[in-house]
């Protein structure tokens, strides 16, 4: 088995992530497809704000609710539907809020008041960051579902910077409340220290920012400190679930010169991290050329000349064969240097050539899983 | 065939890979002379390398131009070579700076010039606690580097009472995070009550809204429609002026690719030279999808825009920079005078 069908079969959060404009959302899909083929109940939760995952899908809305992709959906495509139900959904980072303080708030008052505050509005509808901390809040709740409970979690990432930043979440929210200054800063006892308007900090920070704003935040935290326990507790069990042996990472990335450096530093990161980076998919690979046909320039120039062909369509015809050529071997030497490099972990590549079309419905999500998990590892497969 | 045929054949070709028309090009050079532009896309379409192209030309064309990218991927350095990534302005090319911003010297920057005092902010913003909450708070970063972009932008002056920079680009998040970073200081110019914060979020607001946002995609079905749904959050979602559609990395044609002549002709050719049939229907292939995602975008867009060829591997990427300006100046002076 190679390693990819490994860590489907045997994974039960499986975080994909890469740099922008790599396929991960298309590659999250095809993992998810191929888990719920082996007959795992699986879902795909994307967290990336860019709303592409329907697009992926092949359906035209996913919500933040779970939207299960429909066994007609399959057939229509003339693909087998998989074996175990397979969902998708959406990061709706304001609903997450809400839902958030909904479910864990104890007290209906300052449930209310939480959610007439003007900066919780803000904070809740349009500010980023706040997306790590919901992702992380709906990936808690997917894992600890005890209604119809999940087998295999692909959990889709935001680019780059973004997918170390959902990996510090916990790490961050942790550091902030279990701080035992913040605690006691935050006390409703003694909610002076910070706020009071004799104190430096909030003399200070007014400067910038007009006092009404400070008592908004004070209210704020307030609000949220009688949530704090359940926060910590909700961050400690993703930031196990994430060094969990059953969670697993997959890095995806482009078999270009850029693309291979910039998953090498990724996987990098993320080793060091102590994330288990059990794959890197380079996608969309040049396709061997010619596929190694005895075959010349010259053959070509000769019968063309014979044929009465225009020189230049046969000059600019050989002038893309050899630049394809030339970008396939320039990725050949970029796919055994990035195995060079990662010798010493244990790390299977796969390298995916590219579609003649674009991966944006389930064909194309089908094409994708057989060429990860039916053509083996490291193998250029050509289309 | 004789070779006046092939000739004619390649610019009837060139003639229907499409040309802006020339009130395209107008308009076009219009929104590239706006003093604060920003490139936006998806992750991949190669922002960095046009916002770059975009900057270079610029300088060239006479403006002090100020390249801005967002931390952290230094990129713009990079492909410019020898130069490592600064914080602040550096010149790297005669009339082109180039900064990478970072929230910590942005917020360093902005609360120095409120402050005055060094050592008061150290006690105030270096404290551990405080660290400890402005790394929780959402969105600060990407507030105090819109800050950062608005002093350069109607601040930074010169001895001579002239904005050291003419022209500012601001290579931009890929699209949902393009979103929040512009429309931050609008959401906390409205919730903020009136206070120093108010008024300088709305300075930044007002000068997000006089931007122009060009989207850049490259003609595959995902880039086109993030760039489409960018340019859609204008003005719902985000308060900008729509700039340039900018589709690139096309690849330049190649005689024959549109059509099947390569498909009847080597089909009936011996079967050695199959390999070039394989290539020959590739290439076909990629015209046409190509084809129907860049059409698509110009005429989804309804903007003005502009096409940037795929540029080969060159020696230096500096040199793939400059090979991008110059494909976009020719761009600028094909169709009007």
């Amino acid at each position: 088995m190679s390693s990819l069908a490994r860590m489907v079969t045997e994974a039960r959060c499986l975080v994909v992530a890469g740099p922008g404009g790599v396929g991960k959302t298309s590659v999250s899909a095809a993992l998810a497809i191929e888990g719920a083929r082996l007959g795992r109940r699986t879902v795909v939760l994307t967290i990336d704000p860019a709303r592409r995952l329907a697009n992926a899908l092949g359906i035209s809305e996913v919500g933040s609710q779970e939207t299960r992709i429909q066994p007609e959906a399959f057939e229509v495509m003339g693909m087998v539907p998989p074996a175990a139900p397979l969902t998708a959904m959406m990061l709706d980072i304001k609903e997450a809020w809400d839902d958030v303080i909904q479910r864990y708030h104890p007290r209906l008052a300052d449930r209310d008041r939480l959610m007439n505050n003007r900066l919780y509005h803000a904070l809740s509808t349009a500010l980023a960051g706040s997306q790590e901390y919901m992702a992380m809040e709906k990936l808690y709740q997917l894992a600890h579902r005890k209604v119809d409970p999940l087998d295999l979690i692909v959990l889709d990432t935001p680019p780059a910077r973004h997918a170390l930043d959902f990996l510090d979440a916990p790490h961050r929210l942790m550091d902030v409340l279990s701080n035992d200054a913040t605690r006691w800063l935050l006390e409703p006892a003694s909610p002076g220290r910070l706020f009071g308007s004799s104190g430096l900090f909030f003399r200070t920070i007014a400067r910038f920012t007009g006092s009404e704003l400070l008592e908004d935040l004070a209210e704020l935290l307030r609000a949220f400190s009688t949530m704090f326990d359940g926060f910590t507790v909700r961050a400690r069990a993703v930031s196990d679930l994430l060094g969990d042996t059953s969670t697993h990472f997959c890095v995806i990335g482009r078999p270009s010169k850029g693309g291979v450096r910039d998953a090498q530093t990724f996987t990098r990161h993320l080793l060091d991290k102590q994330a288990r980076v059990s794959a890197v998919i380079l996608n969309r690979a040049t396709p061997r050329p010619m596929e190694l046909l005895p075959s010349s320039p010259d053959a070509l120039r000769a019968w063309a000349e014979i044929e009465g062909m225009p020189y230049e369509a046969v000059e600019d015809l050989l002038g893309a064969t050899s630049a394809l050529a030339d970008q396939f071997r320039e990725e050949s030497i970029q796919v055994r240097q990035m195995k060079a490099h990662f010798s010493d972990v244990l790390l299977s590549t796969y390298i995916v050539p590219e579609l003649s079309e674009d991966v944006h419905d389930l064909r194309g999500l089908e094409y994708l899983r057989s060429a990860l998990f039916e053509s083996g590892e490291g193998k250029i497969v050509s289309q | 065939m004789e070779r006046g045929t092939a000739e004619q054949s390649r610019m009837a070709l060139r003639t229907t890979q499409e040309v802006p028309g020339e009130r395209d090009v107008l308009d076009a050079r219009e929104l590239l002379r706006q003093p604060v532009q920003v490139v936006a896309g998806k992750g991949g379409a190669g922002r960095t390398t046009l916002a770059l192209g975009l900057a270079l030309r610029s300088a060239q064309d006479g403006a002090r131009t100020l390249l801005l990218e967002v931390d952290p991927p230094e990129s713009a350095t990079r492909m410019l070579g020898t130069y490592s990534a600064s914080a602040h302005p550096r010149e790297v090319e005669n009339r082109l700076w180039v900064c990478c911003m970072t929230p910590q010297a942005a917020l360093q920057e902005y609360a120095l010039q409120v402050l005055k005092y060094q050592i008061l902010y150290r006690l105030v913003f270096e404290n551990q606690l405080v660290r400890y909450l402005l790394r929780s708070i959402p969105a600060l970063a990407e507030f105090t580097m819109l800050g950062k972009m608005w002093w350069h932008a109607t601040q930074d002056r010169r001895p001579d009472g002239a904005l050291k920079y003419e022209r500012i680009i601001l290579d931009a998040p890929a699209t949902g995070h393009a979103i929040t970073f512009l429309s931050v200081a609008r959401v906390v110019a409205d919730v903020s009550p009136p206070g120093i914060m108010k008024s300088q979020a709305e300075q930044m607001a007002q000068m997000v809204e006089r931007a122009v946002l060009h989207v850049v995609a490259v003609p595959e079905e995902m880039p086109v429609n993030e760039g489409l749904e960018l340019l859609s959050a204008i003005p719902s979602r985000l308060k900008i002026r729509p700039g340039l559609a900018i589709i690139n990395r096309v690849h330049p044609p190649v005689i024959y690719s549109g059509t099947s002549f390569w498909d009847e002709k080597l089909g009936c050719g011996p079967s050695s030279l199959a390999p070039y049939a394989w290539v020959a229907q590739r290439l076909r292939q990629r015209a046409v999808r190509e084809r129907a995602h860049y059409e698509r975008f110009i005429t989804a867009s309804a903007r003005p825009w502009l096409m940037v060829p795929e540029v080969p591997r060159m020696k230096s990427e500096r040199e793939r920079i400059q090979r991008v300006a110059l494909t976009l100046d020719q761009a600028l002076t094909r169709g009007g005078g």
